[in-house]
């Protein structure tokens, strides 16, 4: 017997890893662009014409969304088995054009190449590919509807030949196709050939809009909003909701919100961070508490590197800390492992803490390294240098170091008060 | 490897009207290496342009129609005049019947040539004999195929006449043409009634050939061959007077050709002709029955030898009778063992080659006795296909989308007429505003083609400027008048460097094209190689059409090379006709050697002016009112401003038609539309407003919308940007530097500030959208960062807020 808790958790986590909920729909703000892009298909599909488009706005806009979401529309006036073929291709799938072409050829003729899958040379497919779209009559094949995800990274295949072949079709009367392109780059259009360039139709619909708290805790709090459903006790469902809504008005909760928002206003991340937070979810805890909000948002935003300096010992503390120092004082300048082992021996002058010598401490250092705290500094080649006199940068700044050690367990009082001197 | 006459010459008087000044000596026999050929057998004859020339799937198809020798060709002095036949694949798209039924076969079913095509060849190129069944339309004949050493095809169709693209049956087309000769036979009778020796031959002629040929293939009685190449409907007209003088002619040469001194010539058996064909003796009446033209002439082989041109000549036809046999063999094979076959179609095609190549070792070692038990059984199979096209056919799907259930629906509102008609792919009747490029074009290609001479051009011009389109125009309206009769055959080659992998596959394309066969890049360049180099039986002029040239720069330049050299050899009659972007590509990027090559015949594609551009687009929409004139003017304006880009031209007036149609379906309910647009056209015409709004569109990037939608912190990480670059003045500056600068933002701002890690990832979202750019991660907080788009946009944007 599943208790009402369970069945929450399970359909809320769902919710947030799979695009499904209606909340998760196409913003008011795009509804037109939406509405373009739909014609635009539509006009492929009914009247057979040939259209090319790109859909640019920054990572995690609903750029996907959107066009999946045209797609269900279009299933549903026009005929997808008999009218018309979607071929879903990705930049970083398909990263070169031989990979793109076989992929097309396999979305394109699904039925055929089942029966016998033979992929010729590169050349031979792409001959195979425009001969099938050079067709006689255009009047009676099937529309075909390109979509391109991370359409840049196609600008970087060897001459951009899948690209100008592409645009090619759609310029001229061969098969009735459309390639919509997306990508998050504001300067898509300047990395096109100058003839890709000029086959393109140049339709750019941009996915921008201004971010807005108000709707972002409503999002916030319709994520988490329940339906009344068989499954879920009426009564449940009614304080679960209530239990969100107040959730909402928290001020600890808005503060973190807030805070999140202003770094990163995309639903992707709310997303990550209510799984966590739902994922605590239990028979004894049958509410989100503001806590559970709040650690999850930390758990989401902690710096990885204040973590990680946690775990070193205090001789790889002790030489950081050195090496900081002489960043400092030599504005900015790499410093090898005898400057920072000298800087260390003179610290360690009048202390009363264990003084480890040469070797161990180079054992320290390269552990450093591998733990890319410090990075030899580029265009020195290592091998040629003995590696006491390899130069490093440090890669952490003093905000990081000061955090860490405020945290750190049981470390020395000396060693506090060398950061308060070094930072 | 001899050749030799057999019999008299013999007088001919249909060909004797084409000797102006060679003289010729016609033959009714010959031997040639071991085999006789008669006029009106069908042979094969090698095609030197194909990988293997005498493969019965490459070699050409004949009959033959006269004989001769012609003496001051001191290289090819003997020669035949042959009747074509055409191989399916060979036959143009346009002419290809699918309504045929049977269906044609590829393999051994040949179409008539009729009155198109005859062909002059030498007879060294002759291989072997075959024999070829005229048939009825709907029938396929029996005992087609390869049987033992003889080649059997069949022919039920003809090419039609000169302007026609249809298939006619070719028993159809041979009576037709036996009226017409018998037609033109009376009217011969009767101009030439003065010499009387002359007018029994033609008749009596055909009764003979009819006889001998019906003991050959008992289907071709009824048609003298001889007669297939003869009347010419087009010049029946004028030939009562023409006979006349060529009658003189004719009686004339055939005895001078007798007279000339032969060192061989032997008075010995004289019977020899008329023992295998007695009625022929008697046909020779007049001058040609003298007792000295049944001599027979024997060359000395050993000459014969000398004169051949090329070396591989020899050699292949010594070993021409062992390959057959060999050929033979592979096929069965390949039927015999059916699980062979399939493990091979399932290789690649590079394994199916190898897979091949291991038949053909296996077969020395096969007994041939095994073999030729098999022998038997194989006809029936091999006339339906041969093992070739099988596994083609299966390896391959054909290239071609599924079709569609309903068909497409044609717009129905005037504006989405308009937008039907300025989309770029709408084919134009004509192409306005080219007009001087197209004459210069067509002059030079039609010249060349006339004059029978190659030659390439060089075309440039930047994108969009309607380089392609005159061109394809070009060959159009050459193809029409070359339907017509007033132009030579020519062959297109159409390739562009942008759908090749890479430049050497351009040969490829080329063979492909030329032939439809599929070979490697390297293999297709020596056959290419030596297809321009030499004139082969039936060489056609051929049009070379390169897109995209400076794709097929390489370092060695070899492509280019190549491409630019052939149309300079004597013998391709290649032109080519090269388009590129650049005005001074053969200049900046080609050796010396190659523009050499290339020539001066260069022309230049200016980008539209606004005038042409307002041409354009009112061209295409015609008496279609719903622009207003300032619009387009605007339009053309802004883009030759710009580029002169026609393609960009009419991407904006199509967008500007959608707007305006959008804006007129918000203003008036949809409903009611129709009647309501009627009333008030205005609203659905397009304006300068909605050509702004297009041009907007397509041109702005909304810089400023992009930073407005960023997030707070990635704002002030921009701010930070802009503080730091003012406080160093360099552009770059490095990412732990800007973080201080963004703290402090953040002090001032009253904000807690957030740790490195989340600043990294807003650079890194930042950098994605390329608004700033950045190094790569794995500096991390040492990576440089800098702006991507102007300081003063962000400073503006950031106040606008």
């Amino acid at each position: 017997m599943t208790s009402c808790t369970d069945i929450c958790r399970s359909i809320l986590l769902e919710r947030m890893v799979f695009n499904t909920h209606s909340s998760i729909a196409i913003p008011e703000d795009f509804l037109e662009h939406k509405n373009y892009v739909f014609n635009l298909l539509k006009s492929t599909v009914v009247n057979g014409e040939n259209n090319s488009a790109l859909l640019i706005g920054p990572r995690g806009s609903g750029k996907t969304m959107l066009i999946n979401s045209v797609i269900a529309d279009l299933e549903a006036i026009c005929n997808f088995e008999k009218d018309y073929v979607v071929i879903k291709l990705h930049g970083f799938f398909q990263t070169d054009d031989r990979i793109a072409i076989q992929e097309i050829t396999r979305q394109l003729f699904l039925e055929e190449e089942t029966a016998n899958r033979t992929f010729g040379s590169f050349s031979e497919n792409l001959n195979f590919l425009l001969d099938s779209l050079k067709v006689a009559d255009r009047k009676t094949t099937k529309s075909i509807i390109f979509i391109i995800d991370e359409f840049d990274q196609f600008c970087q295949h060897k001459n951009q030949t899948l690209l100008y072949n592409l645009f090619d079709v759609c310029q001229s009367a061969q098969a009735p196709m459309a390639v919509i392109g997306l990508t998050c780059r504001m300067d898509a259009i300047s990395l096109f050939e100058k003839r890709v360039r000029s086959r393109f139709s140049h339709r750019q619909i941009y996915l921008l809009v201004k971010p807005d708290f108000q709707k972002y805790s409503e999002t916030f709090v319709s994520l988490l909003r329940l339906q009344q459903s068989r499954e879920l006790k009426a009564i449940y469902v009614r304080s679960w909701n209530k239990s969100v809504e107040d959730l909402a008005q928290d001020p600890l909760v808005q503060g973190s919100l807030k805070k999140v928002f202003n770094l990163n206003p995309k639903l992707r991340l709310l997303q990550n961070i209510l799984l966590v937070a739902l994922s605590r979810l239990g028979e004894s805890h049958p509410f989100l508490s503001s806590k559970d909000i709040v650690t999850a948002i930390e758990s989401q935003t902690t710096d990885c590197k204040t973590l990680q300096l946690q775990g070193l010992s205090v001789l790889e503390l002790q030489l950081l800390l050195c090496m900081k120092y002489l960043d400092k004082i030599y504005f900015g300048e790499p410093c090898n492992y005898e400057m920072a082992f000298y800087e260390y021996t003179k610290q360690m002058k009048n202390s009363s803490m264990q003084k480890f010598d040469r070797q161990i401490a180079m054992k320290a250092m390269e552990h450093l390294e591998t733990l890319e705290f410090i990075r030899p500094v580029e265009g020195i080649s290592s091998s040629k240098v003995q590696k006491e006199f390899v130069v490093y940068h440090i890669l952490i700044t003093s905000e990081q170091l000061t955090a860490a050690i405020a945290k750190y367990p049981n470390l020395p009082t000396e060693v506090k008060q060398l950061a308060d001197t070094c930072l | 490897m001899d050749f030799e006459w057999i019999g008299d010459p013999i007088s001919v008087n249909e060909a004797a009207r084409q000797l102006t000044s060679k003289t010729r000596t016609f033959y009714k026999t010959c031997k040639y290496l071991g085999t006789e050929y008669y006029i009106g057998d069908h042979v094969l004859i090698a095609n030197s342009e194909a990988d293997d020339p005498e493969s019965f799937r490459h070699c050409y198809v004949a009959s033959l129609v006269y004989m001769y020798e012609m003496k001051s060709n001191k290289k090819d002095p003997f020669r035949a005049q042959v009747q074509w036949y055409s191989r399916v694949e060979q036959l143009s798209k346009n002419l290809r019947k699918d309504g045929v039924h049977p269906p044609l076969d590829d393999a051994w079913e040949l179409v008539h040539e009729g009155q198109r095509y005859k062909g002059d060849v030498s007879i060294e190129t002759i291989f072997d004999k075959c024999s070829v069944l005229i048939c009825e339309e709907n029938e396929v004949p029996r005992g087609v195929g390869k049987q033992k050493k003889l080649c059997t095809f069949f022919c039920r169709f003809a090419l039609g006449p000169k302007n026609s693209r249809d298939l006619v049956s070719v028993k159809e087309s041979l009576t037709k043409q036996l009226a017409d000769m018998t037609a033109k036979t009376l009217v011969d009778s009767f101009s030439a009634i003065n010499q009387s020796d002359k007018e029994p031959t033609t008749p009596r002629r055909i009764s003979t050939r009819s006889r001998k040929m019906s003991e050959n293939d008992n289907t071709d009685s009824s048609v003298h061959p001889e007669l297939i190449n003869t009347p010419r409907s087009s010049t029946r007209n004028r030939q009562p007077s023409r006979q006349l003088d060529n009658g003189k002619n004719e009686s004339c040469i055939p005895s001078a050709s007798i007279n000339t001194p032969r060192s061989s010539r032997r008075n010995r058996q004289p019977l020899l002709l008329v023992d295998s064909e007695d009625d022929e003796s008697s046909v020779h009446t007049g001058p040609i029955n003298t007792p000295r033209s049944s001599k027979r002439i024997k060359q000395p082989p050993r000459c014969l030898d000398e004169t051949l041109p090329s070396p591989l000549k020899n050699s292949t036809f010594s070993i021409s009778s062992n390959k057959t046999k060999e050929l033979c063999i592979v096929i069965q094979r390949c039927k015999v063992t059916p699980n062979k076959e399939i493990s091979a179609v399932e290789l690649d095609q590079a394994s199916k080659v190898k897979a091949r190549k291991k038949l053909d070792l296996e077969t020395p070692v096969t007994p041939t006795k095994a073999v030729e038990q098999k022998t038997p059984k194989k006809p029936k199979r091999a006339g339906s296909v041969t093992p070739g096209s099988t596994q083609k056919k299966r390896l391959r799907l054909t290239p071609a989308i599924s079709s569609r259930s309903g068909n497409l629906t044609e717009p129905t509102s005037p504006l989405g007429e308009i937008r039907r008609r300025l989309h770029v792919a709408a084919v134009p009747q004509t192409l306005p505003c080219r007009e001087d490029e197209f004459d210069h074009i067509y002059n030079y290609v039609e010249g060349k083609l006339a004059d029978g001479i190659g030659g390439c051009m060089y075309i440039s011009g930047v994108p969009g400027t309607g380089k392609t389109a005159t061109v394809s125009e070009v060959i159009r309206v050459l193809k029409e008048s070359q339907t017509e009769g007033d132009l030579p055959d020519f062959k297109l080659i159409e390739v562009n460097g942008m759908k090749l992998t890479a430049p050497q596959q351009i040969y490829v394309q080329i063979w492909n094209q030329l032939t439809g066969s599929k070979v490697t890049a390297d293999k297709a360049a020596k056959l290419l190689h030596a297809k321009f180099s030499t004139n082969g039986p039936r060489h056609r002029p051929t049009v070379l059409i390169v897109d995209e040239l400076d794709l097929l720069w390489t370092r060695q330049q070899d492509v280019l090379y190549n491409i630019f050299e052939w149309p300079n050899r004597p013998k391709a009659q290649l032109t080519v006709l090269a388009i590129a972007n650049t005005m001074d590509l053969p200049e900046r990027l080609l050796m010396n050697r190659v523009s050499s090559r290339m020539g001066l015949t260069r022309l230049t594609f200016q980008p539209y002016k606004v005038k042409q551009l307002q041409t354009i687009i009112s061209s295409r929409l015609e008496n279609l009112v719903y622009f207003e004139p300032e619009a387009v003017e605007f339009i053309a304006r802004k883009v030759s401003a710009a580029s002169g880009d026609a393609r960009r031209a009419l991407d904006i007036s199509r967008r500007a038609a959608e707007l305006a149609e959008k804006g007129s379906h918000n203003i008036s309910s949809p409903t009611k539309s129709p009647s309501k647009r009627g009333a008030h056209p205005s609203k659905s015409t397009v304006t300068m407003q909605h050509v702004q709004a297009a041009i907007e569109e397509m041109f702005s990037s909304p810089k400023l919308l992009a930073i407005q939608a960023c997030s707070l912190h990635e704002q002030l990480f921009l701010n930070a940007l802009v503080q730091e670059f003012n406080r160093t003045g360099v552009e770059e500056s490095v990412f732990d530097q800007v973080i201080r600068q963004h703290y402090t933002l953040c002090d001032l701002e009253g904000m807690s500030r957030p740790n490195v890690s989340e600043l990294l990832s807003v650079c890194a979202s930042l950098c994605s959208s390329r608004l700033i750019l950045s190094e790569h991660g794995r500096n991390d907080i040492r990576q440089k960062v800098r702006l991507n788009i102007g300081i003063d946009d962000v400073s503006y944007a950031l106040k606008c807020l």
